[in-house]
């Protein structure tokens, strides 16, 4: 097997303010190979977008404490890494689509400018040569007339171009490591499929890893061959996406997709999961599903699971999985 | 873009004939400048063919408007009491209040910009703390009250200053110190926050994930964008120091409109506050468009509105 | 990210607290100022006349903040002075309040040209240079507690009907609005109960910060000679009164000033904290 892009072993993030700790993150572990493509999945709050903040340490570190077993991007550990070492990964090794384009763009420069910045950063590019190559990509991700959009500033584009030129800028350099982040959410649902569409034709045309980040379950199904369920800051479940969907191990991807409507699964009616989300401020001493979940018993409430292998590449981190037992 | 000023600019003049017409009602309320300008012991004669000559014994209407015709010529009328035009007596004082301004406000800019920047980059540390106390308290306190005690300690106390007055660099020291306080604490806690905000961004992390240098994060991605809020609360500030700063002025025997316009209030000097009024509103409006046009350059998604 | 941000509490709460503190001070100050101040703030010693205060040399714990040019004790003064202080404050913040809300109402309610005039006249207010007109007003008319109060109310009134009128507009788009109108519930009925509700923070947050903007402003009056004039000097008045002895006494002038400085930051910090808690956006 071939060197990981991507080592996470036991990452924690914690924020601290005003003499509170809220726990972002409890222990994350995940290995990407090159060219791999993952979903994570999760309810708002869950530490997904923290956690995949933390491969390139965009965290506001005055606020957030990262610690991790380890944490390698493409063979570099990250973690004490000097700022300027830390810059020459970002972009050319790991790059980000983020949800809202509109924010995510800067409003008063032009989108040319923002494509190009970072390929006369780490490719010592001219500005005629980069803003050649800034239409260049503005071209691949299907903005018509580049020419004259890449003098324009975000605003005087729509919510989908403006989430293209995003996907522009986070390809520039051809990164081997692609992390989108909820890159549909804040967008018209006509333009999600198309969003969508592109996305994973660069992702296959360049061969690049990838992690998609969303809520939306039933989005990875079309995007991902590998699901990983996070809650309460934790991975609660790592499978194929086939056996994630036909057979799920743990009760709150069960919940998950139940409070998904599928339409290739019976008409079922939506049933959300009853209850909150665990208190990110409190530590876990047990499972923290264990409050909204059926199956609980003593030892849920008593004891931390770990994410252990259940056979045909699922891990799940539960007592009572729903594998093998009926259900 | 170019309806956008056109629509600024058409506020600007309905603004200043509002003002300009309150001034005019609110001085026709509070008496007959006849009884003022005319010798105690003049006859009722005398008094109506004063009033005829002056022209207000036409309706209020006809006088406004031709106080308007005037004005727009640089005519704001004659001051009885100084015996010169208004407008001789504003332009004359004009030098010393635009030197105390502008020497106020880039000391204050000079202070506020790089602090605000400082503790919002170095946030919740000891600088941040003190700076931001000072700030607020500096806010609090009246300003002709920190300008007495910097009279008290620099000028009383320790002699190294002039008191009050006109003259060389070092009569401008404290009044200028005065304002630039005041004017230094608000900006600096509006550029804090200016750009604590910025820095939390969703585009200044995009920045950072792009592997820009810190320094292009800093001034490329967020300085800009956090000026923007800064230039408008500056143009204000300088727009009323334009206008004239009365309190300081007066503290100091600042020769400047501030003092003039507050010495005629107390002579009931008609005309000259009248003048004063319609020049420190032309002042605030016109740096009000300056401050617009300005917009249009640092903020793209003006033009839209 | 910002879900996590708003959960983590700032240290606002802790400088909230500290500026509430303040005001209930000075409140208590001011209504208690018979049983704590040690002297008739009134009382003449010539003997004792232009006394330091405790800490420098010459002063006594007779008078902690030393005594004025006609021997009146400072401290009992500073006490007295808060009552005429808070007065205004409250005054001008109540009658601002009041016809800047109304105005703010029915503009942001009813829009259009109603709406197209507030906003002309808002721009207007804004150009002119308030203390010259205050002080205007105030030298042609005659000054006095009420002419003071309402001054101050002229130059607020636009701070409240501003927010208000952002407020309103954005409820009236709200569904639950439009859905009152269109079975016909009587707009005075609908105003009372879906939009003065929701104007009522708003209107909090500027009334602290006016409030601290009224003590300053009736402090600039009176030390320009048009405040509030009586036997229980304000201390604008003390100030402006001090200030002939800056040469010789600058306690005179220090200490009203400071007791200003003080109430206005207790305005301030309890403005600050009140609009970091609503958040109604004030300004644009």
């Amino acid at each position: 097997m071939t060197a990981p892009i991507l080592d996470i072993d036991d990452l924690k993030v914690a924020f601290s303010q005003g003499g509170r700790t809220i726990h972002a993150v409890r222990g994350v572990s995940l290995t990407l190979a090159p060219g791999e493509v993952v979903g994570v999945v999760g309810e708002s709050g869950s530490g997904k977008s923290v956690a995949m903040m933390s491969v390139a340490r965009l965290l506001d570190e005055k606020q957030a404490t990262i610690t991790a077993a380890r944490l390698d991007l493409d063979g570099h550990p990250i973690l004490g890494m000097k700022q300027r070492q830390l810059e020459k990964l970002r972009g050319p090794t790991v790059s980000y689509v983020f949800q809202d384009p509109l924010s995510s763009l800067n409003p008063v420069l032009t989108v040319g400018r923002q494509i190009s910045e970072g390929l006369r950063r780490h490719r010592g590019m001219s500005r005629t040569e980069a803003k050649d190559a800034a239409i260049e990509l503005l071209r691949q991700v299907g903005i018509p007339a580049p020419e004259l959009r890449v003098n324009q500033h975000p605003h005087e584009a729509s919510g989908g171009m403006r989430q293209r030129m995003m996907i522009a800028m986070a390809l520039a350099l051809r990164p081997k490591l692609l992390i989108a982040d909820e890159p549909t959410t804040a967008l018209d649902v006509t333009v999600q499929a198309d969003i969508i569409r592109l996305i994973q034709q660069i992702q296959r045309d360049i061969g690049m890893a990838m992690i998609w980040v969303t809520h939306d379950l039933a989005l990875l199904a079309r995007v991902a061959k590998r699901i990983v369920v996070m809650y309460g800051g934790r991975i609660v479940e790592d499978a194929p996406s086939s056996r994630l969907y036909s057979a799920p191990a743990h009760p709150y991807t069960r919940g998950l997709l139940d409070s998904t409507s599928r339409f290739d699964v019976s008409f079922r009616e939506q049933t959300p999961i009853p209850g909150t989300p665990p208190d990110p401020s409190l530590p876990i001493t047990a499972c923290a599903f264990a409050p909204r979940c059926a199956r609980a018993t003593d030892i849920c409430r008593t004891k931390i699971p770990t994410l252990d292998q259940c056979g045909g590449g699922q891990s799940v981190a539960c007592f009572h999985p729903l594998i093998g037992s009926a259900s | 873009m170019f309806r956008f000023l056109i629509r600024r600019l058409a506020m600007a003049v309905i603004v200043l004939l509002i003002v300009s017409f309150t001034t005019f009602i609110v001085g026709h309320m509070t008496g007959d400048p006849v009884e003022l300008i005319a010798p105690e012991n003049a006859t009722r004669e005398a008094k109506e063919q004063l009033r005829e000559y002056l022209g207000l014994n036409r309706p209020l209407l006809v006088q406004y408007t031709s106080y308007i015709g005037n004005a727009l010529q640089g005519d704001l009328g004659f001051s009885f009491v100084q015996q010169a035009a208004v407008s001789d007596l504003i332009m004359e004082r004009l030098p010393a209040t635009l030197k105390l301004a502008f020497t106020g406000f880039i000391l204050s800019l000079v202070i506020a910009v790089p602090l605000g920047i400082f503790i919002a980059l170095n946030r919740n540390s000891v600088w941040d703390f003190l700076a931001t106390s000072v700030a607020m308290i500096g806010q609090s306190a009246p300003n002709f009250w920190i300008g007495l005690m910097l009279i008290a300690f620099f000028a009383v106390h320790l002699k190294i200053l002039p008191v009050s007055g006109y003259g060389g660099v070092s009569y401008i020291i404290l009044p200028a110190i005065t304002i630039a306080l005041q004017s230094a604490a608000r900006l600096t806690r509006l550029m804090r926050a200016s750009m604590l905000e910025v820095l939390n961004a969703d585009y200044v992390r995009t920045a950072r994930s792009k592997g820009l240098r810190q320094r292009t994060v800093l001034w490329v991605h967020s300085f800009r964008n956090a000026m923007i809020p800064i230039v408008t609360m500056a143009g204000l500030e300088l727009a009323e120091l334009i206008g004239g700063a009365f309190i300081t002025e007066t503290i100091f025997a600042w020769p400047g409109v501030g003092r003039l316009a507050v010495n005629a209030v107390y002579q009931r000097d008609f005309p000259l506050v009248q003048g004063v009024v319609l020049f420190a509103a032309t002042a605030f409006v016109v740096i009000n468009l300056l401050v617009d046009l300005l917009y249009v350059l640092i903020d793209p998604r003006v033009k839209l509105s | 990210m910002s879900v996590l941000r708003r959960l983590i509490p700032g240290k606002r709460d802790m400088l909230g607290t500290i500026g509430a503190g303040i005001l209930l001070f000075v409140a208590l100050g001011a209504v208690l100022a018979p049983m704590i101040a040690p002297y008739d703030p009134t009382a003449i010693s010539l003997l004792d006349r232009m006394q330091p205060p405790m800490w420098l040399e010459g002063g006594s714990l007779a008078h902690p903040l030393g005594t004025d040019n006609l021997g009146r004790d400072m401290l009992s003064r500073v006490i007295y002075g808060s009552r005429i202080s808070l007065a205004v404050g409250v005054a001008a913040v109540i009658v601002g309040a009041a016809i800047g809300s109304t105005i703010g109402i029915v503009a942001g309610y009813f829009g259009g040209w109603v709406d197209s005039i507030l906003s002309v006249v808002i721009n207007a207010q804004l150009s002119f240079p308030f203390i010259l007109l205050a002080i205007f007003i105030l030298s042609t008319f005659g000054g006095g507690f009420w002419p003071v109060v309402l001054v101050l109310a002229l130059g607020a009134w636009v701070n409240y009907a501003r927010v208000v009128r952002g407020t309103v507009m954005s409820v009236r788009t709200q569904d639950y609005v439009h859905a009152a109108i269109s079975v016909g519930v009587p707009t005075l009925r609908l105003l009372r109960t879906t939009v003065l509700p929701n104007t009522l923070s708003p209107i909090i947050v500027v009334a602290s910060f006016s409030m601290a903007q009224a003590i300053l402003a009736e402090a600039a009056l009176s030390f320009l000679g048009v405040g509030v004039d009586g036997a229980n000097p304000s201390w604008g008045v003390m100030l402006n009164d001090g200030r002939a002895y800056l040469q010789t006494a600058w306690w005179l002038t220090a200490m009203p000033g400071l007791a200003i400085a003080i109430t206005v930051l207790g305005g301030n910090l309890c403005g600050d904290w009140l609009q970091d808690r609503f958040n109604p956006r004030i300004g644009n």
